[in-house]
């Protein structure tokens, strides 16, 4: 490929990464690019990206061709394989020749071979001390990548790690954001019941509460469904009192009422 | 008053110090910093709202006070999910008309409300009360997106434990809007009526005796105040 195409090429891969960031994130569709991608600036005859999961498993997310032979090549690199060690040791791993690779990986290195592949490249996905998987590229030649397409392969993964893991962030404070949002809704909902128990057994705001989270912990619910329930009319205020563990000799009048 | 620094470079300081700090701390700081007379940070969603941390009594008495009238920037920039900048009220008295007079009664000339995004969610406002009419400057406006932001990360970092008693009422600031659903069910099993009416009666009859909800609810809480069935609306002292 001639060097102008192949910047023309890589720009254009670099665009359409950066369209997959500001459009509604899609990981699948990011890391087909990058897939494709890599195949398509030639620097590799097949490329899979493998991502980990919550058991620390390595899983295969996205790669250049649909093959079952080249998808099993990833998979069975949960075990052992360029991929494992690039992501445990995090840093890029290398073999030049699979066809003496056999010490290194007993199971892979046949495989791979048997695949068609003579080299591999794996570089970890990675921010900081954060790896979130690898980029695997297969060559279909012996020798090591050149370095030039080493640094585009690398500026690739480290572009769609930070994509990854920003999108991680986002999303888990958007999850936080909710929890704040239901948080205040609970918490009127609690005041509200606290008052609605305190006028009718003319006790202290605090008496209420006990009460409240008594019968939460002897019905085994959470106090704020009870509060919901006592405010909505579900739960009957009396039945909040005969179902509570608070002794009534215990509980503050309020002040300058007389109590029933 | 902080005058060393440009305002945005201590912004910039602000944020890169402050996310870890309980979003009470930032709000004196961000008058500093904003150079601004007070600020309210609320914490919103579509249903309520609660004060989390005032700069002073007057701060809070304008957010009490458009939590009383259902109405003003701080409401409007939750809803519209965007900056509320009115640089002076006495030009504009038919822009939230119960608003509007009550805050120049208190002393304040503009006001600016910065919602609080994060992602796609806005958690609550930022709202800036000036003394003195006139608009940000675009230093201030932006360093007040800037404190916005810094303000909302700092509101996620809330824990249920400790500062969720500050964010939910029980304490701080946000105490007297806990008196207020109080006073609420209060009055609901008093008049046997639904929460909802209550609440409606008890901010129209704040409203209608020119005070806060916040003090009215205080005295419901404490026994000096009843609401009349009879004669919906009025009130007798206990």
């Amino acid at each position: 490929m001639a060097p102008i195409e192949r910047e023309d090429l890589l720009v254009g891969t670099f665009v359409q990464l950066t369209n997959t960031l500001v459009d509604d994130f899609d990981i699948i569709d990011l890391l087909t690019y990058l897939a494709d991608g890599c195949v398509d600036l030639n620097l590799a005859a097949a490329a899979g990206i493998l991502l980990v999961d919550n058991e620390d498993k390595l899983r295969v997310m996205a790669a250049s061709s649909d093959r079952a032979r080249l998808l099993e090549l990833f998979q069975l690199q949960n075990d052992e394989g360029p991929c494992l060690d690039a992501f445990s040791g995090k840093e890029a791993v290398t073999e030049v020749d699979l066809r003496k690779a056999k010490g290194r990986w007993p199971i892979f290195a046949p495989e791979a071979v048997d695949a068609g592949f003579r080299s591999v490249h794996a570089i970890p996905l990675r921010l900081r001390t954060t790896v979130i998987g690898a980029l695997n590229l297969f060559g279909d030649r012996v020798g090591a990548m050149p370095e030039a397409d080493l640094k585009v392969a690398r500026a690739l993964a480290d572009v769609v790690s930070i994509a990854i893991i920003q999108n991680q962030t986002i999303r888990e404070s958007e999850v936080r954001a909710v929890q704040l949002q239901r948080a205040l809704d609970s918490r009127v909902a609690i005041e509200q019941a606290k008052g609605m128990l305190a006028e009718r057994s003319q006790i202290d705001m605090d008496s209420a509460f006990r009460h409240l989270r008594s019968f939460a912990r002897n019905t085994r619910r959470h106090l704020t469904a009870v509060a919901v329930d006592v405010v909505s009319g579900a739960v009957a205020l009396d039945e909040v009192r005969s179902g509570s563990s608070v002794s009534p000799s215990s509980l503050e009048q309020k002040p300058g009422r007389q109590g029933p | 008053m902080i005058d060393k620094y440009p305002m945005s470079g201590v912004a910039a300081q602000f944020a890169a110090n402050r996310v870890a700090k309980p979003p009470r701390s930032l709000c004196r700081l961000s008058v500093d910093i904003l150079g601004v007379s007070a600020t309210c940070v609320t914490l919103m969603n579509n249903q309520n709202s609660a004060p989390v941390c005032a700069s002073d009594g007057r701060a809070s008495k304008l957010d009490d006070l458009q939590y009383t009238v259902g109405e003003g920037p701080s409401p409007e920039a939750f809803a519209g999910r965007s900056l509320v900048s009115e640089p002076d009220l006495a030009q504009i008295p038919q822009r939230w008309r119960h608003f509007t007079p009550a805050a120049i009664e208190l002393g304040i000339a503009g006001v600016f409300a910065f919602p609080l995004q994060v992602g796609d969610s806005c958690v609550g406002v930022l709202t800036a009360y000036q003394t003195v009419a006139g608009p940000l400057s675009l230093d201030q406006e932006t360093d007040g997106l800037l404190v916005a932001d810094t303000i909302a990360q700092s509101m996620l970092r809330m824990r249920p434990e400790g500062d969720f008693e500050i964010l939910a009422g029980t304490v701080g600031e946000g105490a007297h809007r806990a008196e207020f659903h109080q006073a609420t069910g209060m009055i609901a099993v008093a008049l046997e009526i639904p929460v909802s009416e209550a609440a409606v009666r008890i901010r129209a009859y704040a409203f209608g005796a020119d005070r806060t909800v916040a003090d009215v609810a205080g005295d419901i809480v404490a026994g000096r105040l009843r609401l009349d069935n009879d004669r919906p609306g009025s009130e007798f002292e206990v």
